[in-house]
């Protein structure tokens, strides 16, 4: 007999309750960023439907050429995930622009799910710097360019250094290679954002 | 901010919480169950006009979190993670002092028991309500919670142990 054979049904599924709720969450996303999430999504879909040539898809287009200006004017895109930490744009030809607004609270399910969502396997942590030991080589995956279009060097191998604020980085998923993936670490207090390439499931971070 | 605006950020921020906590009680691993959850609340924020005026929204959203989920990790070609995530070895306290006994209890159970056991207890729905939520038969329902609860008691009850091995 133990306190469990004693207690009633209600009892058992209040423990069972208990136990799940001292499950330590995640801060609850901002409702701006999901509501965006959910107006990208409508506008996928009003997108996808309008490709033979509507409205729609002719407004989707002029907003997608607003978020980088000018020079982006003429950037062939298929798709915009837009929230108010970052604004991803999909290319026709495979590669993803990411802009992050490094001041907003990023959530980083909700950038790792849309960078899935281009097709590009990321794993996306806060406060924390990931690694794999040995490290894959990183085969160019991102370029970054600052707001005026001038591009950043990469930063040299073994060396960590974040990305500068409002760059915008372009992704190239077709330069990963097999077993690996992104890395994108966000330090909050310094609003700063560390990228990378780690292997697929062999990778610690600091704190875990 | 426009009234069906403000209307779904309430929502939102009343419902977060127990949709999550329900969907990482089915799944096992909390950072699926937050991409799924997100996810799921854009959808609804998509078809908020549909959604608001559910019998359930909550419950609307643990079942398309739980619908969506499986499908994106695998359109996305990653690994779907280990349903086990949270949970280290029983008996073994868990992050933040976990009852792990309890959290590998739940682990145990099938999933349409999970998913019963969720509805009940973080969204409080009534057997009519999940019967409807989950598209079986209330007397079903019932099964599924009766056999919940006597896995659960059974899981949660220690192997006696002989004197001998005092």
């Amino acid at each position: 007999m133990n306190v469990y054979d004693e207690m009633s049904d209600d009892e058992v599924l209040r423990a069972a309750e208990r136990s799940l709720s001292a499950i330590p969450m995640a801060m609850r996303p901002d409702a701006r960023v999901i509501m965006a999430r959910g107006r990208a999504r409508q506008r996928r879909r009003l997108t996808g439907i309008g490709a033979v040539g509507t409205a729609a898809a002719a407004v989707a287009a002029l907003s997608v050429a607003g978020v980088f200006g000018g020079g982006s004017a003429s950037v062939n895109t298929t798709g915009t995930i837009r929230t108010a930490a970052f604004t991803l744009v999909k290319n026709a030809n495979g590669t993803v622009k990411l802009t992050l607004s490094l001041d907003q609270q990023i959530n980083p399910a909700t950038l790792q799910h849309a960078l899935a969502q281009d097709g590009i396997p990321a794993l996306v942590r806060i406060n924390t710097l990931c690694s794999s030991n040995p490290a894959p080589a990183d085969p160019g995956v991102i370029s970054i360019q600052l707001p005026d279009g001038s591009p950043v060097p990469p930063p040299a191998p073994g060396t960590d250094k974040p990305v500068p604020r409002d760059a915008v980085m372009v992704i190239n998923p077709a330069k990963l290679t097999a077993g690996t993936e992104l890395n994108f670490n966000y330090l909050n207090d310094n609003h700063e954002l560390h990228f990378g390439v780690v292997s697929t499931g062999s990778y610690t971070c600091g704190g875990d | 901010m426009s009234n069906e605006q403000a209307e779904f950020a309430e929502f939102f921020q009343a419902s977060w919480e127990p949709c999550l906590r329900a969907v990482v009680a089915v799944v096992g691993s909390t950072p699926r169950a937050e991409d799924q959850v997100a996810e799921a609340f854009a959808r609804a924020w998509a078809s908020w006009r549909k959604v608001s005026r559910h019998p359930a929204p909550q419950a609307w959203v643990v079942r398309t979190a739980l619908n969506t989920g499986a499908s994106w990790w695998r359109r996305s070609g990653r690994e779907l993670p280990l349903a086990d995530h949270d949970l280290t070895a029983p008996g073994v306290p868990g992050r933040g002092g976990l009852d792990n006994t309890v959290l590998t209890a739940l682990r145990s159970l099938p999933a349409r028991q999970r998913e019963v056991v969720a509805l009940r207890i973080f969204l409080d729905l009534d057997t009519g309500t999940i019967a409807s939520q989950l598209g079986i038969e209330a007397g079903t329902v019932r099964m599924h919670l009766s056999r919940a609860v006597a896995a659960l008691r059974r899981e949660l009850t220690p192997t006696p142990t002989t004197e001998a091995e005092q």
